[in-house]
């Protein structure tokens, strides 16, 4: 009787098995392939922004369950389990956009270059000045085509 | 005679002392472009061979990195697990360095120190090295991780007894033991998804494309060429374990 596996040693000191094994898990972000196959008219939108090479799930999270399931049902009648989210909050947007200054990548006298633009999200355009109603960042940017 | 004898020893000695500098000489102009020490020794063999490349000078500090891949390899969410994070450094005008990682970086970051006080600052995302002559390999008392036929690092769970020995031997901190299954836990280099041929999800998900994904056997391939353009260099390259995890434009501050 073998108290290793009968795998143990085939490549090297390890199970060889173990390799399937973990090649064998499921995947949760589908990639923007996936996305584009129902969603093409916010895929056209976003090619034209300045978004364009960010991938869907970067802000909507991972669609694999979404996009595998969501050909059984008619459009706009997902369950809530697999819907995916739209971030709104200012929070969100800052995670990229906050002003940091490990974002500004080359610094002068004059000028400030950044790869992302950089806003301070807690003092640009808080709230209307009128009603006092606090703005979200996508109440005047489009997120698709920024 | 004496004297003679002394000439002759004081004669053998600088020759050997001139052999022995020479012969350093000639290995360092053989490789001229490599540290020996810092460079894996590539395996032969047509199968892939994969490393990571990772530019400082393009990382936001979003975070996305350190989201996805807790999601996509169910990496328990309390902020002391990771196998993926990334870390703010701060390094100030007296000199110091600050170094910061709320959360692994999940939620973003926020600018602690005031601009006027700051001498530089960047982010530094930080990942499993798959390395070539990994510690935590070798130090595995069952053969319970290993370095798979593509140079990933891997954990076999089943053969996994939780003794922790591979925690202590990572020097750059990137395994945990998993608090349910009570196994050591790393970065598998997003192990099921490239085996389909996709991008790791960190890589995936970087908005910036800070983070180049490829295989170092082809000559051709996007990580080669990026190691190519830039100055990269590996942390901690003294140990001597081979890391495949190379930066651009890394700072000696970090460690």
């Amino acid at each position: 009787m073998h108290l290793s596996s009968s795998s143990f040693g085939k490549y090297g000191h390890y199970r060889a098995f173990a390799l399937n094994e973990i090649a064998g898990k499921k995947i949760k972000y589908a990639g923007e392939a996936s996305c584009v196959v129902c969603h093409k008219s916010e895929a056209n939108h976003k090619k034209k922004g300045d978004h364009a090479r960010l991938s869907c799930e970067i802000c909507h999270g991972a669609g694999s369950r979404h996009a595998s399931y969501a050909g059984n049902f008619k459009s706009k009648n997902l369950p809530d389990s697999l819907l995916l989210n739209k971030p709104v909050e200012r929070q969100f947007c800052a995670r990229c956009h906050q002003d940091n200054l490990a974002r500004v990548k080359i610094k002068c006298d004059t000028i400030n270059f950044s790869a992302v633009k950089l806003v301070n999200t807690k003092d640009h355009n808080v709230a209307d000045e009128d009603t006092r109603l606090p703005y979200k960042c996508i109440d005047c940017h489009n997120p698709h085509m920024p | 005679m004496k004297l003679i004898n002394k000439n002759a020893n004081r004669r053998s000695f600088l020759k050997a002392g001139l052999f022995l500098a020479g012969g350093a000489a000639a290995t360092t102009l053989l490789k001229p472009y490599n540290a020996i020490a810092v460079v894996p020794e590539e395996p032969k063999g047509e199968k892939p061979w994969y490393g990571i490349g990772i530019d400082i000078d393009k990382c936001i500090g979003c975070g996305s990195c350190a989201k996805s891949c807790k999601i996509e390899n169910d990496v328990p969410m309390e902020p002391f697990f990771f196998r993926s994070w990334v870390e703010q450094y701060t390094i100030l005008n007296d000199g110091s360095v600050k170094v910061e990682s709320p959360n692994g970086g999940l939620d973003g970051f926020t600018q602690s120190v005031p601009d006027k006080d700051v001498f530089k600052s960047f982010f530094v995302p930080k990942m499993c090295n798959h390395c070539s002559k990994s510690p935590c390999t070798q130090v595995c008392p069952v053969g319970a991780t290993f370095e798979s036929p593509e140079g990933v690092v891997l954990i076999d769970e089943k053969y996994c007894i939780g003794c922790r020995y591979c925690i202590q031997a990572c020097p750059y901190g990137c395994r945990y033991l998993h608090p349910k299954k009570k196994v050591a836990d790393k970065c598998t280099l997003c192990y099921h998804r490239i085996k389909k041929g996709m991008q790791p999800a960190c890589f995936a998900n970087c908005p910036t494309g800070a983070r180049i994904f490829g295989d170092l056997h082809d000559k051709k391939s996007e990580l080669v060429r990026f190691l190519k353009d830039h100055t990269c260099m590996v942390l901690k390259p003294h140990m001597n374990t081979g890391a495949k995890l190379f930066y651009n434009s890394l700072s000696a501050e970090v460690r």
